[in-house]
């Protein structure tokens, strides 16, 4: 995956070397006029000076024609400053009156003194024809006065050149020292910076490429570093640092997650099965009991009267009802267990109530509980799965009636009431059941739905009655919900739409 | 991988960013790197030499210029800017160029004229005296100055020492101008000689200055004790430059002598000579000329009388014994 074109350290090296590069090109031309500029102001002065100085000097000579006081002016000049080079002392006649020449003044230096007034000097810069010629400031420089004579002189300009590219030489050499240094310095600055990028980058391809099922990831290693750097970096940590922690939790937090998810997820595997199993107990228990309780009875009055055909024969037939019905339940209960799908019909509230009612009935009765029902005029029958929805509703039912039977155990000349409401909301159905038991806290009543939430005794209840309940209504395409006061009521309503979206399952 | 847009229109507005300092740095280095050379280029061939002459004198043999020699009154710097003015009047008037010749000392004027090497001279009176009675040269042209042909020796001491007068001088340090000059030399000579001091041990060292501003300036900053200088230069001294006068005293005024005079070798064609002094002495008649008299602080110039030189001759002779 190479995905960098340009890579960090080329983007600094080049500005590193844009920069260097840039303010070495400022500071050699502006160092090196400036410098130029002196050494050349400096050299300037000097001629002036030593023009002057000589001009003054040869005042009275010329004045008193003292040609050997003249020749003794030049003479000195050229042995006390080894900057001049020739030196010569000319009348206003023209007539040249001192020389340093060694054959003669040349025709040119003579012909071009110009000068630009009388008192103001004259100063040109001579270049010598011949090949090695160096170049030479000549001034002149008037004796008393221009109508009397000229000193003229010339000084070798070398000096400035020299100076300067010495300068010159030093300057790049501390340009090129600082452009290496600059260089190794945005390749430590792009290792330093680049390397926790590509830890960084490298582990998060590792996570990416890391395949379901696997969920330890690397982490990024901080320690690529050298050590002084790590103590550095451990004393006063950089962004890098800080990224890198928070990666390294984040990645530590995904491992934990996906952990915890997994255990989840198997968890709820198991309590699906386990709320199966309890369905299925519960529908045993509650449809078996009844039948099997009226069972019992007959039997009972057929072994107190056995003389009585004709009754007993009436008990027996109600005998082979009730075992028939059982046989009933466990066939379907059989069938359940082994594939779980809703069998949909029409179902009518009224009955769908008066069947688990009577499942609960003895219940009902031994704990003195008053059942209301309301159920509205003329409400259609809706589809549903019976069995299932029977199930919700003895849930429920078992529910309110634990609530009320707790309530009543604490409380004396308490009266239990369970009221059903069955009624239209617009497509829907909606059956609510209101009882008047303990209630649910307030803080439990979000857990309620919750698979094995229960405050029930060990043994009694498992918390898996709303879950399964939950679950059902849902499939059903419906809601279910729960409202309730501690101490005075719990209402449970729950919605079908009178025909399911997707019908047949 | 599909990069996502804004990053081209940002890598875009970078470069923007990256070429006006750029385009700026280059416009500012190559005003920078032209440099600026004050002074014009000339080739030079050390090689050609001796085809360049001396400018030809435009009046060749026909009109030899005239010379004109100046005794070092003053510094001969001081002495050329002082009478430059002057000779160039004379040069124009004559339509002749001039030639100002000066020389250390007054001997070395005097050979020049005795040998005819000059036109004109301006002589020390003594100078004068001496060499009219050698027949050497006539007089020329006196200048009037301050109302009168008479100026004086003044004998000067510095204010510092305990001189007072003549006689204090003994044992000091003392500057003469030249052996030649009368109010330099001659009077204090005579006013030993008339005091009975004469003698070579008088003074403790003698020094010859050639100029008598010179000496002024010696006795003002202490070097030597004293001195004695012509009266006009002193007087014209301390109302230019107080501050060159301020450390001096003057112990003595002599009387007044014969001022130095302009002369002519007396074989000069007496025409030059009608001539030079017509020139001379008609120069204040016309602004130009007396704006360079007033200048010399002279009223004007005249013929002049020998007779005003007879006690200069006279203490000529005394000195001389
Ligand atoms: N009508 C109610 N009144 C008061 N509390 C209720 C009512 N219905 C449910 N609860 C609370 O909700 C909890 C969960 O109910 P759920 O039916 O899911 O489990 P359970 O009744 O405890 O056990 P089981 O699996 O046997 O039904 C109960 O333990 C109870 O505390
Ligand atoms: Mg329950």
């Amino acid at each position: 995956m190479k995905r960098v074109a340009a890579p960090l350290f080329m983007k600094v090296l080049l500005a590193v070397t844009v920069v260097v590069l840039t303010f070495g090109a400022i500071n050699i031309t502006v160092i090196l006029s400036h410098i130029r500029g002196s050494i050349q102001a400096e050299l300037d002065q000097h001629a002036l000076f030593v023009a002057r100085s000589s001009a003054k000097a040869a005042e009275h000579p010329l004045l008193y024609d003292d040609f050997v006081g003249l020749q003794r002016i030049v003479d000195d000049l050229l042995e006390l400053d080894s900057l001049v080079v020739y030196a010569f002392i000319e009348a206003a006649t023209g007539k040249i009156l001192a020389h340093s020449f060694e054959r003669g003044v040349p025709d040119d230096l003579r012909s071009t003194a110009e000068f630009i007034s009388d008192t103001t000097l004259q100063m040109r810069r001579i270049i010598p024809a011949m090949a090695s010629g160096r170049s030479i400031l000549d001034v002149a420089v008037p004796i008393i006065d221009r109508s009397v004579g000229v000193m003229r002189i010339g000084l070798h300009e070398d000096s400035v050149n020299a100076s300067a590219s010495i300068l010159l030489r030093w300057l790049i050499i501390m340009i090129s020292l600082f452009l290496l240094l600059g260089i190794t310095g945005a390749f430590a600055f792009a290792h330093i910076i680049t390397r926790p990028g590509k830890a960084i980058s490298s582990v998060a391809t590792e996570i990416a490429r890391t395949q379901s099922g696997r969920y330890t990831f690397p982490r990024i290693a901080v320690n690529s570093r050298p050590l002084f750097l790590q103590r550095m970096h451990a004393r006063w940590p950089d962004e890098m640092d800080v990224l890198i922690e928070d990666l390294n939790a984040m990645i530590e937090r995904l491992e934990t997650t996906l952990a915890q998810l997994q255990k989840t997820q198997a968890s709820l595997l198991q309590s699906e099965k386990l709320a199966s199993i309890g369905t299925l107990a519960a529908g045993i228990a509650h449809e078996i009991n009844n039948p099997l309780a009226g069972l019992q009875n007959c039997v009972r009055r057929v072994q107190r009267f056995p003389a009585q055909s004709k009754k007993n024969e009436q008990y027996i037939s109600l005998i082979a009802g009730a075992a028939t019905q059982i046989e009933h339940v466990v066939q379907g209960l059989l069938s359940f267990t082994r594939k779980q799908h809703f069998e949909l019909s029409e179902i009518n509230v009224h009955s769908l109530l008066d069947n688990v009612i009577q499942f609960v009935s003895y219940r009902l009765r031994s704990l003195n509980i008053d059942v209301h029902l309301e159920v509205e005029d003329g409400l259609p029958a809706f589809r549903g799965s019976r069995n299932h929805l029977q199930q919700v509703v003895l849930n429920l039912m078992v529910n309110g009636i634990d609530a009320i039977q707790t309530r009543a155990a604490s409380e004396e000349n308490f009266h239990g009431e369970l009221l059903f409401k069955a009624c239209r909301s617009g497509e829907q159905v909606q059956i609510s059941m209101r009882d008047n038991g303990v209630g649910i806290p307030q803080h439990c009543i979000d857990q309620v739905f919750d698979p094995f939430f229960t405050t029930k005794e060990v043994g009694k209840g498992t918390g898996l009655g709303l879950a399964v309940s939950y679950n059902i209504i849902k499939e059903h395409g419906g809601e279910l919900w729960v409202e309730s006061e501690e101490g005075r009521f719990t209402v449970f309503t729950l919605t079908i739409p009178f025909s399911m979206p997707g019908e047949t399952k | 991988m599909k990069r996502p847009e804004y990053q081209y229109a940002s890598s875009r507005a970078h470069h923007r960013y990256v070429i006006t300092p750029v385009a700026l740095l280059l416009c500012f280095l190559a005003a920078c790197g032209e440099r600026v050379d004050k002074q014009p280029t000339v080739i030079v061939d050390f090689e050609q030499v001796g085809s360049v002459h001396e400018l030809p004198s435009d009046s060749s043999s026909a009109h030899p210029p005239l010379r004109v020699a100046l005794s070092a009154m003053l510094s001969p710097e001081e002495t050329f800017s002082h009478y430059l003015d002057l000779v160039t009047y004379i040069s124009g008037r004559m339509g002749r160029k001039v030639e100002i010749k000066q020389r250390r000392s007054y001997r070395e004027t005097n050979i020049l004229l005795e040998r005819e090497e000059v036109d004109v001279a301006f002589v020390c009176s003594i100078v004068y005296a001496d060499l009219s009675d050698r027949g050497v040269v006539d007089l020329l042209a006196v200048p009037v100055s301050q109302g009168r042909v008479h100026y004086r020796a003044f004998i000067l001491a510095n204010r510092s020492q305990d001189i007072h007068t003549v006689a204090d001088l003994k044992g000091r340090t003392f500057a003469y101008t030249d052996p030649l000059s009368f109010s330099g030399y001659a009077y204090m000579q005579y006013r030993l000689h008339t005091l009975s001091l004469a003698g070579d041990n008088f003074f403790s060292d003698v020094f010859f200055s050639h100029a008598h501003d010179h000496s002024i300036r010696l006795v003002n900053k202490g070097i030597v004790d004293a001195a004695t200088v012509h009266s006009l230069i002193y007087d014209s001294f301390s109302a230019y430059y107080p501050e060159a006068v301020k450390n001096i005293r003057v112990i003595e005024r002599s009387g007044y002598y014969g001022i130095p005079p302009f002369v002519t070798p007396v074989g000069t064609p007496d025409s030059t000579k009608a001539l030079l002094r017509e020139i001379f002495c008609s120069m204040h008649e016309n602004t130009r000329g007396q704006a360079i008299l007033s200048a010399l602080g002279i009223d004007r110039f005249i013929p002049g009388n020998d007779a005003e030189y007879d006690t200069v001759r006279e203490i000529n002779r005394t000195v001389r014994r």
